[in-house]
């Protein structure tokens, strides 16, 4: 047997299981307090989008109508029933659903698995560029993040984990760029840049804009720097082989899925508007909802810098800018060129072509970025000091470090702390299907023909509706008047559930009362299908086509 | 691709004996947490997704560390195309995953045993 040596490598192992485990102990409590699936409209979309998979052993670029009815015609190129994210990434999901065994939690372990990996990439960059001390400060300040905690809640997953790719697309290119070219595993990095930028688009293509914009800025600076572009005819000449399969492989692994997110475009003429928004961060006083605090659909903490990071951690950010702006060494000038890029990426709705509700998802890749910049700021303040003041070697090793555990303390005490709280408290049991729920999805799955149309009155929220759409795998709306008035469907298609579960739960009872009413009013000539557990379900004659909610 | 240019601790099978311990803590986490299907849904990710692209590209001269954050991220895009692809021609998911994953056992054997690089 080897001689088992603790050399920086294995640390570096141990560091990383380190952030795994408590990542997914941390990422998995919604899921360690129940079974049932959580989050908004866009999570239940996303597992239906696997559960169809997973249910029928197969995958395609179509939908059945029960999911394409959802958002009917999205995709102006591909048509109705066109899958909205590449199929690969509900794959994942589908895939661990099957060998996993379990048809809810196998999906939600995966979901959070792909979902926390931002500390580990993270870890890796500026372990890589920066020392241990730095990468693990970083890697574990990611495990907190809690705007991507709030997305991967509410469910915009597929953006969440795209946007964990950037680290390791960052770190792939410049590790090409920086090593020499007499070394073989030059062109390795190479091909792995290729490899996870073709792997980070098949989650969503905002953060491949990201990590290719940020890419080609570090070119240029790279360029001006070294006086010579990355890219010669010379070695285009020589290499034009390996050149020719990568550029193959990226089209093999983008071509497909490229009318998926082009169809489903939505370009705004370009327009100049807000022109101060550029001379601050991200600014969201000035946006319509923010006095009702929710801007472009995101609450107004996703936008915060206290509650998202911490306002003592502003100095370090900013000492951390400074050094590398000082230092301009070509580790510094990816940094900067991260810094730039999601400046650049974040200011697009002034443009007018991206949506302030776009341009505010790119802010997902701010925070990645924020920490690196802190815990560059935090190892690299000693040493700045020094140059200022007379200050012994072993002294600067000693404030870095004291301050790296001060940094550790607020962490966990402060952003782990609420990371805690807001996963352990997330979707509690009644914004959850409850079991009579999960009995009425199970049985229009057995009962109902494929095309029927269920509309669901009573149910507490949207997002609870639409997780039994991906349950029954028959479509369970609010209303179904959109889809007769474009012909889609019939009024025979039309069922229409009187759901009294989650009230009587809620023990409301004069809600009850008056729904009650509302219900003898209006089916007096349907047929009463389905009566369980506080749940009917009408049929036929049905003339009523909105829940009026 | 040889030792040879490679520090004391590359060369070291440790750090994938600290690989295999990692594995074996999410292992053991995922059954406390979840039981049998916690069990089954990590393992096959370790198996299916991580465990031959770690080798792959290991072999490619990458250290521990790189293998295993790459091995995470490119396989999570990649290998379910290629199921996709596959699965276009063989109308069955779990016949296109199997086969995905028997090549790439292959490709970890065949790279291992014939030194093609």
């Amino acid at each position: 047997m080897a001689k088992l040596k603790l050399s920086i490598k294995n640390y570096e192992i141990i560091i990383v299981a380190v952030l795994f485990l408590t990542s997914f102990w941390l990422w998995t409590l919604p899921l360690q307090s129940s079974n049932v699936p959580f989050g908004e409209g866009d999570a239940a979309w996303q597992f239906a989008a696997a559960d169809q998979m997973y249910m029928q052993n197969h995958a395609s670029f179509r939908i059945p109508s029960y999911l394409g009815n959802w958002y009917y015609g999205f995709n102006t190129i591909l048509g109705p029933n066109a899958i909205e994210y590449p199929p690969p990434y509900p794959l994942n999901i589908a895939l661990s659903q099957i060998f996993g065994g379990d048809r809810f939690v196998s999906a939600y372990i995966m979901f959070a698995l792909l979902d926390m990996l931002a500390s580990i990439s993270l870890f890796l960059l500026i372990r890589k560029l920066y020392g241990i001390l730095q990468g693990f400060l970083a890697g574990f300040a990611m495990v907190f993040s809690m705007r991507d905690i709030m997305l991967y809640l509410l469910g915009q997953r597929g953006s969440v984990i795209s946007f964990t790719f950037i680290p390791i697309a960052l770190y792939s290119f410049y590790m090409y760029i920086t090593t020499p070219d007499s070394d073989k595993k030059k062109n390795v990095y190479l091909f792995t840049t290729i490899l996870v930028i073709a792997s980070q688009y098949v989650f969503h293509i905002q953060g491949t804009i990201v990590s290719v914009g940020v890419i080609i800025l570090f070119s240029l600076f790279m360029w001006l720097k070294n006086k010579k572009f990355p890219l010669t005819i010379n070695s285009l000449k020589n290499n034009w082989k390996l050149y020719s399969i990568l550029v193959l492989l990226l089209l093999i692994f983008t071509m497909p899925f490229l009318l998926i997110y082009f169809g489903a475009q939505v370009t705004n003429p370009v327009h100049i508007n807000n022109v101060s928004r550029l001379f601050s961060w991200y600014k969201v006083s000035d946006q319509p909802g923010y006095t009702q605090g929710n801007v472009a659909g995101y609450p107004l903490i996703y936008f915060s810098f206290s509650q998202i990071y911490n306002y003592w951690y502003l100095p370090f950010l900013i000492m951390g800018i400074i050094l590398l702006l000082i230092r301009r060494e070509p580790k510094d000038l990816l940094m900067l060129s991260w810094v730039i890029g999601v400046y650049i990426l974040i200011h697009l709705d002034v443009t007018g072509y991206f949506s302030v509700q776009r341009s505010a998802r790119m802010l997902l890749a701010e925070t990645a970025l924020f920490y690196s910049l802190i815990t560059i700021g935090i190892a690299g303040l000693p040493s700045l000091l020094s140059n200022f003041y007379k200050i012994k070697e072993s002294s600067i090793k000693t404030i870095k470090y004291l301050l790296a555990a001060i940094f550790i303390i607020f962490l966990v005490f402060a952003n782990g702390k609420a990371a805690y709280s807001t996963l352990n408290g997330a979707y509690s049991p009644i914004l959850r299907l409850n079991p009579y729920q999960m009995q009425v999805s199970d049985w229009m799955a057995s009962n109902l023909p494929e095309n029927a149309i269920v509309i669901a009155k009573g149910t507490i929220t949207y997002p609870k509706i639409r997780f039994m759409l991906a349950i029954s795998q028959r479509y369970v709306t609010n209303q179904a008047q959109n889809l007769l008035d474009l012909d889609v469907i019939t009024q025979n298609d039309i069922y229409y559930m009187l759901d009294y579960s989650d009230l009587v739960l809620l023990g409301q009872q004069d809600t009850i009362n008056s729904q009650l009413e509302w219900e003898k009013l209006n089916f007096q000539n349907s047929t009463l299908i389905y009566n369980q557990n506080n749940i009917h379900i009408w049929h036929g004659n049905i003339t009523v086509f909105t829940n009026g909610q | 691709m040889d030792n040879k240019g490679k520090n004391s601790s590359e060369k070291s099978v440790f750090s994938d004996y600290a690989l295999l311990a990692f594995s074996a803590a999410l292992l053991i986490l995922s059954i406390y947490l979840f039981g049998l299907t916690g069990f089954k849904t990590i393992g096959f990710w370790l198996i299916f997704y991580i465990i031959p692209s770690y080798f792959i590209l290991k072999y490619f001269g990458l250290d521990s560390l790189e293998s295993f954050v790459f091995s995470v991220f490119i396989t999570a895009g990649i290998l379910p195309a290629l199921v996709f692809f596959l699965n276009l021609v063989i109308p069955s998911l779990v016949i296109s995953a199997i086969i995905i994953f028997v090549v790439e056992i292959s490709a970890v054997i065949l790279l291992y045993r014939n030194k093609f690089f």
